[in-house]
C-alpha cells in the first residue's frame, strides 16, 4: 500500500477517535442526502406520470342507461380498431354498480366484519337477464385492463364487496354503461382540433349519451413538460448547491473538533496533503455512508408512501428512484463531503 | 541560525513588535525574557513561520521568512521544533504515538521509527508510560512527551514557549536539564520565560530581554560596573549590546532615550532605567564597552 493509502486509511481508522461528532456529522449529511433524494423521488413520480399520459388524449363514453347491451358490445369492439387506440377499458351497468358499491363500503367503514360473497349474484328481472349474461362476458376484459386503469382511478374490478351495507344495490342497473379510450395523438398533429375532430366522431355514435374528454389535463401535461425541460436543470443545480453548502459547512464544522490535530500536524511540518489526505478520507466515508443510509431511507419512505397514496380514489403509483439517481446521489455527497473535509482542513 | 533585522510585526493592528534585531548563533542556549505581553510570544511565532513580519530581514535555520510561501512551511517546520506551555500533545493518542508523529509526516520507515521513538523515552523516563494515552498523563509526562517530540526529529532549532509554565519547581528543574543537554549535543535552544529561578538554572545561557515588542536589557542581569550608560549615547541610531561570545541583541536608542525616568509606559519598572543601566552582564554579554553598531 502506497504513503497516500496508509493515510486514507489513517483517516478511516482516526474517526473511531471521536465518535460523538463522526455520528452527528453522519446523521446530518444523512438527511440532508435524505432530503435531496425525497425532492429528486417526488421529481420522479410526477414526471414519470407525466410521460405517462404525454400525448394521450382520453375520452370517456357514456350510453343512455338501458342501452341494449348486445349493440354497446358490438360498438366496443369496433372502437378498440379505431386507429390511436392506446387503452380501452369498459364498465357494463353491473360493473360499475360493483365497484360504486366497493367505493361505498371503503367510504363508509362496517362496524362488523362479515364473510364476502363467493360469486356475483344476478339480477332476476328478465331485461337485466341479458345484461347480465353480457356482463360476466366483459368482466374478464374489465379485469384485464384493471391494471391501467387504477392509475386512472376508474374501471377497477375489485373483489366482491361488502353487501351488508349496500346490497340493495346489487342488480340495480341505474348506471349507463361506459368506455374509457385513451387515444395516442398522432405525429405533427396539434391536440386540440384532433380532440375536438375525434369528439365529434365519438359523440355521433349511437346510443352515446355524453362524451367528456382531457383536454384540460393534456394542457397540463404539456406545459409541466415545457416547465421541467426549462428548469428542472437549474433547480437541481441550485438544489445540489444548498446540499453541497450544508454537507460541506458540517463537515467543517466536525472538523473544528480536529483542529489541535491539524496544528500539531502543521507545527511537526507535515506537509498539505499528509494533514488533508485523511480528513479527505473521513469526509469521504462520511458522505458516502451517509447518503448510502439515506437511499435505505427514503426506500422504507416510499414503501410507506406507495401503501399510503396507492388506494381508491388516488391510485397514486409511488415508484423508487432509478439506479442512475441513487448511483448520482450517492457519488455527489461523497464527493461533497470530501471536498468540503479536503477544504475545512486549508487554513 | 536566527537572524532578525529590524523585524517589525503587527496583530490586530497593534504594533507586537518593533525594530527588533538579533542574532542567534548555532549551539546557543537563548532565553527570551520580559513581562507578559512584552512580545516572547509573538517573536517565537515569527521564528517558526505562524506570523509574517510586516518589515525587516527574517532568516531561520538559513529560510528567508520573508519570501516563505505557506508551501514551503513544513521545510522550516522540519529544522525547527517548537515546546508550548500547554504541551499541545494530541490526549487521545498514546506517548508512542504522539512522538512517532513527528516522524510520520517526514516519512520516516517504521522500524527507524520505533528504535528513535524507544530511546528518546527511555531517555526522558516514559518507558512506562509508552502506551498510555496521554490524557491520562500528568502535567510533567505531557511536557516531556511534548519535548521528546521535538527532540526526536533531531531539530536544529528548538523553540520553547513557557515550558515550564504549568511544571512544578522540581520538574521544570528537571526539563531544564533536558534542554541544557540536549543543547550540549549541538541544538540551538531558544526559550521564552518570565521565570527567574528557570533563568537561574542556566545561567550560562544568554538572555534577549523584551519590553513593548522591543529588545531591551534585563534587569537582573544588569551589575554595577564597567557597562556604557543607555543614556550615555548620543542620537536616534539603533544600539546594539554584545555578549562575551559576540553575539548582539539591538534595539533603537529612541527608544531607550525617551524613558528617562525609570518607568515604562505602563508605569511599571523598566530593566533599562538609567540608575541601573551602568552595570554589567552576569555574562558580560553587553558590558565591557563591546558595544557595536
Amino acid at each position: 500500500m502506497g504513503a497516500t493509502g496508509k493515510l486514507f486509511m489513517r483517516g478511516i481508522a482516526d474517526m473511531r477517535r471521536m465518535p460523538l461528532p463522526q455520528l452527528c456529522t453522519l446523521l446530518t449529511v444523512c438527511m440532508v442526502a435524505l432530503l435531496a433524494a425525497t425532492g429528486l423521488l417526488i421529481l420522479h413520480n410526477v414526471q414519470t406520470e407525466v410521460l405517462r399520459n404525454q400525448g394521450q388524449a382520453r375520452f370517456q363514453m357514456y350510453w343512455y342507461a338501458n342501452s341494449n347491451m348486445t349493440e354497446v358490445q358490438t360498438q366496443w369492439e369496433d372502437l378498440k380498431h379505431v386507429p390511436g387506440v392506446a387503452e380501452f377499458s369498459t364498465f357494463t351497468p353491473t360493473a360499475a354498480m360493483a365497484e360504486l358499491m366497493r367505493g361505498l363500503s371503503t367510504a363508509v367503514p362496517v362496524p362488523t366484519a362479515k364473510p364476502a360473497p363467493t360469486a356475483v349474484q344476478t339480477n332476476a328481472s328478465a331485461e337485466n337477464a341479458t345484461a347480465n349474461a353480457t356482463d360476466n362476458a366483459t368482466n374478464a376484459e374489465a379485469t384485464q385492463a384493471n391494471a391501467s386503469e387504477k392509475a386512472q382511478g376508474v374501471g377497477e374490478v375489485a373483489p366482491p364487496p361488502d353487501r351488508d351495507d349496500f346490497s340493495w344495490l346489487d342488480g340495480e342497473a341505474i348506471l349507463p354503461p361506459t368506455a374509457l379510450i385513451s387515444f395516442k395523438i398522432p405525429e405533427g398533429q396539434a391536440p386540440e382540433p384532433w380532440m375536438g375532430r375525434m369528439y365529434a366522431r365519438l359523440s355521433a355514435v349511437p346510443g352515446v349519451e355524453k362524451v367528456t374528454y382531457n383536454a384540460a389535463q393534456l394542457t397540463l401535461a404539456t406545459g409541466w413538460i415545457a416547465l421541467v425541460e426549462r428548469a428542472a436543470w437549474p433547480a437541481m443545480g441550485f438544489f445540489a448547491v444548498v446540499v453541497g453548502l450544508v454537507v460541506g459547512n458540517t463537515l467543517k464544522l466536525m472538523m473544528l473538533a480536529r483542529r489541535d490535530e491539524v496544528e500539531i500536524l502543521s507545527l511537526v511540518g507535515a506537509k498539505s496533503w499528509f494533514i488533508r489526505a485523511p480528513l479527505f478520507a473521513n469526509g469521504v466515508v462520511q458522505g458516502f455512508v451517509g447518503s448510502v443510509l439515506a437511499l435505505f431511507c427514503l426506500k422504507a419512505l416510499q414503501t410507506w408512501l406507495a401503501a399510503l397514496l396507492d388506494v381508491p380514489p388516488l391510485f397514486l403509483r409511488v415508484e423508487f428512484l432509478p439506479a442512475w439517481q441513487c448511483f448520482c446521489l450517492v457519488l455527489a455527497t461523497t464527493g461533497v463531503a470530501g471536498l468540503a473535509a479536503f477544504l475545512a482542513a486549508k487554513r | 541560525m536566527v537572524h532578525l533585522e529590524h523585524v517589525t510585526c503587527s496583530m490586530g493592528g497593534v504594533q507586537a513588535l518593533s525594530d527588533v534585531t538579533l542574532h542567534v548563533e548555532r549551539g546557543d542556549f537563548v532565553f527570551l525574557t520580559g513581562p507578559s505581553g512584552a512580545g516572547k510570544t509573538t517573536l517565537l511565532r515569527v521564528l517558526y513561520g505562524d506570523l509574517r513580519p510586516k518589515r525587516g530581514t527574517a532568516v531561520v535555520a538559513g529560510i528567508d521568512l520573508m519570501r516563505l510561501r505557506p508551501g514551503h512551511l513544513p521545510e522550516l517546520r522540519r529544522k525547527v521544533a517548537v515546546v508550548f506551555q500547554d504541551f499541545k500533545v494530541l490526549g487521545e493518542r498514546t506517548v508512542f504515538e504522539n512522538i512517532a508523529l513527528a516522524l510520520e509526516v517526514r516519512g520516516v520507515p517504521r522500524a527507524s521509527i520505533d528504535r528513535r521513538v524507544r530511546a528518546v523515552i527511555r531517555a526522558l523516563n516514559l518507558e512506562e508510560r509508552s502506551y498510555t494515552a496521554c490524557a491520562a498523563l500528568s502535567g510533567g509526562e505531557q511536557q516531556r512527551v511534548a519535548i521528546a517530540r521535538s527532540m526526536v526529529v533531531n531539530p536544529e532549532l528548538i523553540l520553547a514557549d513557557e515550558p515550564t509554565g504549568n511544571l512544578d519547581a522540581d520538574l521544570a528543574r528537571h526539563l531544564i536539564e533536558l534542554f541544557k543537554q540536549f543543547n550540549t549535543y549541538g541544538t540551538t535552544i531558544i526559550m521564552a520565560t518570565h521565570n527567574r529561578e528557570v533563568l537561574s538554572w542556566a545561567p550560562e545561557a544568554r538572555r534577549v530581554h523584551l519590553v513593548h515588542g522591543r529588545v531591551s536589557l534585563p534587569a537582573a542581569d544588569i551589575v554595577d560596573e564597567g557597562a556604557p550608560r543607555a543614556s550615555d549615547h548620543a542620537g536616534d541610531e539603533p544600539t546594539e549590546w554584545t555578549d562575551r561570545s559576540g553575539r548582539t541583541s539591538r534595539s533603537d536608542r529612541a527608544d531607550r532615550t525617551s524613558r528617562t525616568n525609570g518607568t515604562d509606559e505602563a508605569g511599571g519598572e523598566r530593566a533599562d532605567a538609567p540608575g541601573r543601566s551602568n552595570r554589567t552582564s552576569r555574562f558580560g554579554w553587553f558590558g565591557g564597552g563591546k558595544g557595536r553598531r
